[in-house]
């Protein structure tokens, strides 16, 4: 069986030099000033035992009688290295705790400063986010432009076929910038420099507008759309801009990954917790459980093989979730493979009706 | 009367400077290029064109200090921006300093030609009364 820590702790410390200085380990002396009054006590106890008078005399002939008396005798000393060893347990325990809190600063202090670099490096890094989207769009102003004016024919006559490879150009170097911007976009959001410009507007409104784009895939799938847009009050209260990326953003994925003669719609519901819940779904592909944790992820795509059948960045529903964050808004996937995805987040209503009780009841003007 | 109808163009970038050059030239316009903001203000001051249309990222002087100056110079001058990252704050103070009109780079032909015809109509409608 193993003595407990403690008792080896002691021991060890019994062996230390410290426990024998009383200049440096006051505890000694308290030891030596507790001990002093027990031998007294003994020879005390044991005149009074015997019936004698308390003189000198018998003091030194109880104590001369008895050889427990001489043990009682060395007891401050015992005391004093009992004590000793207690204190020598307890300075290193200090010693220990003052060299762990040096430590301690040192890591504030090298954290502090390796911060201090992340901060610099996080600017340096969105300053370069903003001068690399400047550079590489520059050179796309040169080749859409000449690309456009060719199949314009602003350059001199073409043929069809030429045409046709001027429109893949242009196609490409739009789909490019786009590319850019979603990273400047997302650029932004990392470094927490998204700004939100809100403002009253009607969630109808933005839906209907961000569909427009949509129609002619649309038109072209055969899809059914089926919007649910309630009479009620949906004037919300945040980023139009923002909000139409979003939206654009889930019905782009929700015509793209939804099949020929497939349904797509927007639900829209105001709750009594005066907020509105917006709903993007369609009867689509679909993603699996294990899909879904990945779905917020940059450049991840469900389907990441060579041969696969949409493109993309994958950087667009990480944004959607930027943009969401920044308005306290979740966002909630409800999907099944195969059957259809249901994605949902909610914004604030906007307090005009509010307001407009409170002039009436007068409470504007406490 | 025939209006005369000079443009300026000013962007560092010479690429870019030619494709303008020969996109409004292709319209008819009398186009003139300058590859930062000291030269185009020369060039304005001396023959005071009808528009102008200006790159807002530049070394020495920024686009949107030109347009001031410009403003200054011949407050008669139109002004288109060019820019290749804007947003509403950028396009707000554009227009609160004067110019007609902020546009996206990269720059459709379509959308900035129709930007420009609309302007020549708006100051072929104003001069004549003068």
């Amino acid at each position: 069986m193993k003595p407990p820590s403690q008792v080896l702790e002691f021991i060890s410390a019994l062996a230390d030099r410290y426990t024998y200085n009383p200049f440096r380990n006051a505890y000694i002396i308290f030891g030596f000033i507790w001990g002093i009054p027990i031998p007294f006590f003994s020879v005390g106890i044991d005149i009074f035992v015997a019936g004698r008078v308390f003189s000198l005399q018998s003091f030194l002939m109880a104590f001369s009688e008895h050889p427990i008396h001489h043990f009682f005798a060395i007891h401050p000393i015992i005391f004093a290295i009992v004590f000793g060893t207690m204190g020598t347990v307890r300075y290193r325990k200090d010693c220990k705790i003052d060299g762990l809190i040096n430590e301690l600063k040192g890591n504030v202090e090298q954290l502090a400063r390796a911060n201090e670099k992340l901060k610099e490096l996080d600017k340096l890094k969105s300053d370069f986010v903003a001068n690399i989207t400047h550079e590489l769009k520059t050179p796309l102003v040169a080749i859409r432009g000449y690309s456009e004016m060719l199949q314009e024919g602003r350059l001199g006559n073409i043929n069809d076929k030429q045409k046709d490879g001027l429109g893949t150009i242009i196609r490409n170097v739009d789909r490019f910038q786009k590319m850019v911007e979603d990273l400047l976009q997302l650029a932004k959001i990392d470094s927490g420099k998204l700004v939100l410009n809100k403002a009253r507007f009607d969630i109808r409104d933005v839906v209907s507008t961000a569909l427009i784009p949509f129609q002619p895939q649309i038109v072209g799938k055969r899809l059914n759309v089926e919007n649910a847009f309630p009479e009620g009050d949906t004037v919300v209260y945040a980023d139009m801009d923002k909000i139409l990326h979003v939206l654009t953003n889930l019905i782009s994925n929700a015509v793209k990954f939804t099949m020929q003669e497939g349904t797509i719609g927007i639900d829209i519901k105001s709750n009594s917790d005066s907020r509105v819940t917006i709903t993007v779904w369609d009867t689509g592909c679909g993603v699996t459980e294990e899909q879904q944790k990945h779905l917020f992820e940059r450049f991840w795509q469900a389907d990441n093989s060579a041969t696969r059948k949409h493109s993309g960045s994958g950087l667009g529903l990480p944004i959607v979730k930027g943009i969401l964050d920044a308005h306290n808004s979740t966002i909630r996937v409800l999907s099944v493979p195969n059957s259809g995805s249901k994605i949902t987040f909610d914004l604030p209503l906007a307090e005009v009706n509010l307001s407009i009780d409170k002039i009436l009841r007068g409470d504007v003007w406490k | 009367m025939e209006v005369k109808k000079m443009v300026v163009v000013v962007d560092d970038e010479s690429d870019t400077r030619t494709y303008l050059y020969e996109l409004l030239s292709s319209e008819g316009y009398e186009v003139t290029t300058a590859a930062d903001a000291f030269e185009a203000l020369k060039v304005i001051a001396k023959s005071k064109p009808d528009l102008v249309i200006t790159d807002v990222r530049m070394p020495n002087m920024e686009g949107m200090e030109l347009l001031t100056k410009i403003k200054n110079v011949s407050p008669e001058t139109r002004v288109i921006l060019l820019t290749a990252y804007g947003d509403c704050q950028q396009y707000l103070e554009a227009v609160g300093k004067g110019a007609e009109d902020l546009v996206l780079k990269p720059i459709k032909n379509k959308e900035l030609v129709r930007i420009v015809r609309r302007i020549f109509e708006q100051i072929s409608l104003t001069k004549p009364q003068k």
